[in-house]
């Protein structure tokens, strides 16, 4: 039996689709990758998943997509509510952005044939940077000098606080890399999974007559398999935003 | 699974609902279609434009996922809907019934005080009577107090004219009092008194012996 096992990796592979040669700035390349048609493609959904909802002439009455938003706007004014003690609703705007484009980009990579641009380290980092770039920025106007107060928990004896200074710095910083490593690995880990079980899957099907009886085993495993990526997508945009608010909490209110 | 027995029981319905799912309008038509999509499948197939592998085992599974999903969700969540617009709509009914409410209270309001013109006469009146009142009230009042200015005035002239009159005739009294001890003090009239006297004895002594 041949047996090709092609790299799990391979699908998250950034490939070049269209480029802009600009001879005059050798070093500089305007490429249209993948990763940047699916990006492209989130943003597109978004815009007009947004506008779509306004169409109908009777607003909120008989608009099922509309209703769906205003609970989706409704659980994440709550999730804010609950973790932001101070002024919190001025953020709500920034969070259901990254909800939904979170969401979306994690959606559209557990379609068939499609690529998951969450599970780029690139990608994710890139936002957990923002977002932690953003609310210390917070933090330093809101508080001024006073905001590396955080940096020294309530009731630490004073020979402690140089070490705790530098544990805490730390482990604030390390926000930042846990926060895109947690979105992506759940999606690479995810999708890797998919990739193996269906590689092995297509080989059991194609292997033997019985592969072909029995072929509908591996689906239904698959199925199940995908259903929990769908709820994996679903939780790791809802862990993203829920961290982003209680860092946004910590610089807001200093502890 | 009563629809699935039915299903099995007329099996010609269930094949004339899958004929009337296709697109066109004839039978020719259907059959049409049915041809040329087989022989797409065909061919993209054949000239490797779709190429089966260990992605259509994913999409087999993503399928199956996705239609028992829409089917088991449909319900609940098209139940949730018609509960997000019961909502919605009572809340809307609500406010245009409160709405309504509040007009009607101003309405009513604005009725009770539609003879606001004559009440605001009367008003003014009373008003103006009150004033009036006030003023002959203030007058009258003024009055009374020259009247007891007045009298207190008059008092005390009183008093102090009869204390006067009082100390004038004290003076009198004293000035008489002291004439006549002087006129008793002299000698000369001591010895005219003393004189007149003795005449006056001797003159009853005379009557009586007479």
């Amino acid at each position: 039996m041949l047996c090709i096992l092609n790299n799990p990796l391979e699908q998250f592979e950034i490939i070049k689709l269209l480029g802009i040669d600009a001879p005059l700035l050798p070093l500089i390349e305007l490429p249209l990758t993948n990763l940047g048609l699916y990006l492209l493609i989130v943003l597109g959904v978004v815009i007009s998943g947004l506008v779509i909802s306004f169409i109908p002439a009777r607003i909120g009455r008989d608009n099922s997509w509309l209703v769906t938003l205003e609970s989706i706007y409704g659980f994440l004014v709550n999730l804010v509510d609950s973790q932001v003690a101070i002024a919190g609703h001025i953020y709500i705007p920034a969070i259901i952005a990254l909800f939904s484009f979170i969401l979306l980009c994690n959606l559209f990579g557990l379609i068939p044939y499609s690529y998951t641009v969450t599970a780029q380290f690139a990608l994710t980092l890139g936002l957990s940077f923002t977002v932690l770039l953003g609310v210390t920025i917070l933090g330093l106007q809101r508080h001024g000098v006073h905001f590396f107060s955080i940096l020294v928990p309530a009731g630490t004896p004073l020979v402690l606080v140089p070490l705790l200074v530098v544990i805490e710095a730390i482990s604030y910083l390390a926000r930042a890399i846990s926060l895109g490593v947690r979105l992506s690995a759940n999606m690479i880990s995810g999708h890797v999974l998919l990739k193996i079980i269906s590689t092995f899957s297509w080989q059991f099907i194609t292997g033997s007559i019985l592969g072909v009886i029995l072929g509908f085993l591996p689906v239904l495993f698959l199925t199940a398999l995908y259903a929990l990526e769908l709820g994996v997508a679903i939780l790791q945009a809802y862990v993203f935003v829920l961290l982003t608010a209680s860092y946004l909490n910590d610089v807001l209110s200093l502890h | 699974m009563v629809p699935s027995n039915n299903q099995h029981t007329d099996p010609k319905q269930k094949a004339h609902s899958i004929i009337d799912s296709l697109p066109g309008n004839s039978l020719l038509t259907k059959t049409g279609y049915i041809t040329v999509g087989t022989g797409l499948v065909a061919l993209t197939i054949s000239k490797e434009l779709y190429v089966f592998n260990e992605e259509t085992v994913v999409l087999l599974a993503f399928i199956g996922l996705i239609i028992p999903l829409y089917r088991v969700l449909r319900k609940p969540f098209n139940e949730w809907f018609e509960e997000q617009q019961k909502r919605v709509n009572s809340v809307l009914d609500q406010a245009q019934e409160d709405h309504k409410t509040a007009v009607k209270d101003r309405i009513n309001n604005i009725g009770q005080v539609g003879d606001i013109v004559d009440i605001t006469k009367a008003l003014f009146e009373m008003s103006k009577e009150t004033a009036k009142l006030d003023a002959e009230a203030f007058e009258l009042k003024q009055k009374a107090t020259v009247a007891a200015e007045i009298k207190a005035v008059l008092d005390s002239w009183v008093r102090y004219e009869a204390s006067l009159r009082e100390r004038e005739q004290k003076d009198l009294a004293n000035y008489v009092i002291e004439r006549v001890m002087t006129q008793l003090r002299d000698e000369k009239t001591q010895q005219e008194i003393l004189n007149q006297s003795i005449q006056d004895v001797e003159r009853i002594v005379n009557s009586k012996t007479a």
